[in-house]
């Protein structure tokens, strides 16, 4: 592992969440290294395939994306997998639940906050905390940002309002792909893919 | 690049709580360096640098 995520940057608009009104100017496009990007679309359709008819499909819809160490792909991997999801039809949300240092805004050029950490603080309202960005002529990925910075980002992952959260996401999305902090680090990502959370 | 170790550790945290894995995505993989070790990775060397293996 080891991959950075500089690259292209998705295109991407603060709109209302699955607001048939937008007219996107261009859809969002994978994200990736400069070079080897058809190969990257490859490998992402790959995943995806993996992910959407896996024996998981009938009971997981959450999926969380983790690595051992800072900087070595996470967010390319979680937004290009939902990217590809979402163009096949899927309803597919991208949770950043990076509260440290989550770019997922950055990458898909939207405001950062209000976000996940708002909503989960009661002072933002899920609805007004996502974007909804187009992936081609008819179908959209949905983003939840990280949101404001908090003091202990384990405690609010692994609160009520966290798992009310992500139990009511299933029933709202085919997909749920939450990018986290490295798993080595931090207690993020474990705190997230236990049973029970979503 | 990580290391066996790294990989393990992050493997037992996951572990230790109970984390369903479903696969794992290794990337910057240099295939054409591996062609030259055992023509099954040939293939790879015209594919690209992402590989990924769910369980």
């Amino acid at each position: 592992m080891g991959l950075g995520s500089a690259g292209d940057r998705a295109h991407g608009r603060r709109v209302g969440r699955a607001d048939p009104r937008v007219q996107p100017a261009a859809p969002a496009s994978v994200i990736g290294r400069n070079n080897g990007r058809r190969t990257l679309v490859e490998a992402f359709n790959l995943l995806g395939t993996h992910i959407a008819l896996g024996p998981w499909r009938d009971t997981t819809k959450l999926f969380t994306v983790t690595s051992p160490l800072p900087a070595e792909g996470k967010t390319t991997v979680a937004a290009n997998l939902a990217l590809t999801l979402a163009r096949r039809g899927a309803r597919v949300l991208l949770v950043d639940a990076d509260l440290r240092r989550g770019t997922i805004a950055r990458v898909f050029g939207i405001a950062r906050e209000p976000g996940l950490s708002d909503v989960l603080l009661g002072t933002a309202e899920f609805q007004k905390a996502t974007h909804s960005i187009p992936v081609n002529e008819t179908e959209y990925l949905h983003l939840l940002t990280r949101g404001r910075a908090c003091h202990d980002p384990v405690y609010l992952l692994g609160s009520a309002p966290a798992h009310a959260l992500f139990r009511s996401l299933r029933d709202q999305y085919d997909s749920i792909i939450v990018d986290t902090p490295p798993v080595n680090v931090v207690a993020d990502a474990s705190v997230i893919g236990a049973p029970g959370q979503a | 690049m990580t290391d066996g170790h790294a990989l393990g550790f992050a493997m037992e945290q996951l572990g230790q709580v109970g984390a369903p894995v479903v696969g794992t995505v290794l990337n910057d993989i240099d295939f054409r360096r591996d062609a030259a070790y055992d023509d099954a990775y040939r293939y790879y060397a015209h594919s690209g640098e992402y590989a990924v293996h769910t369980s």
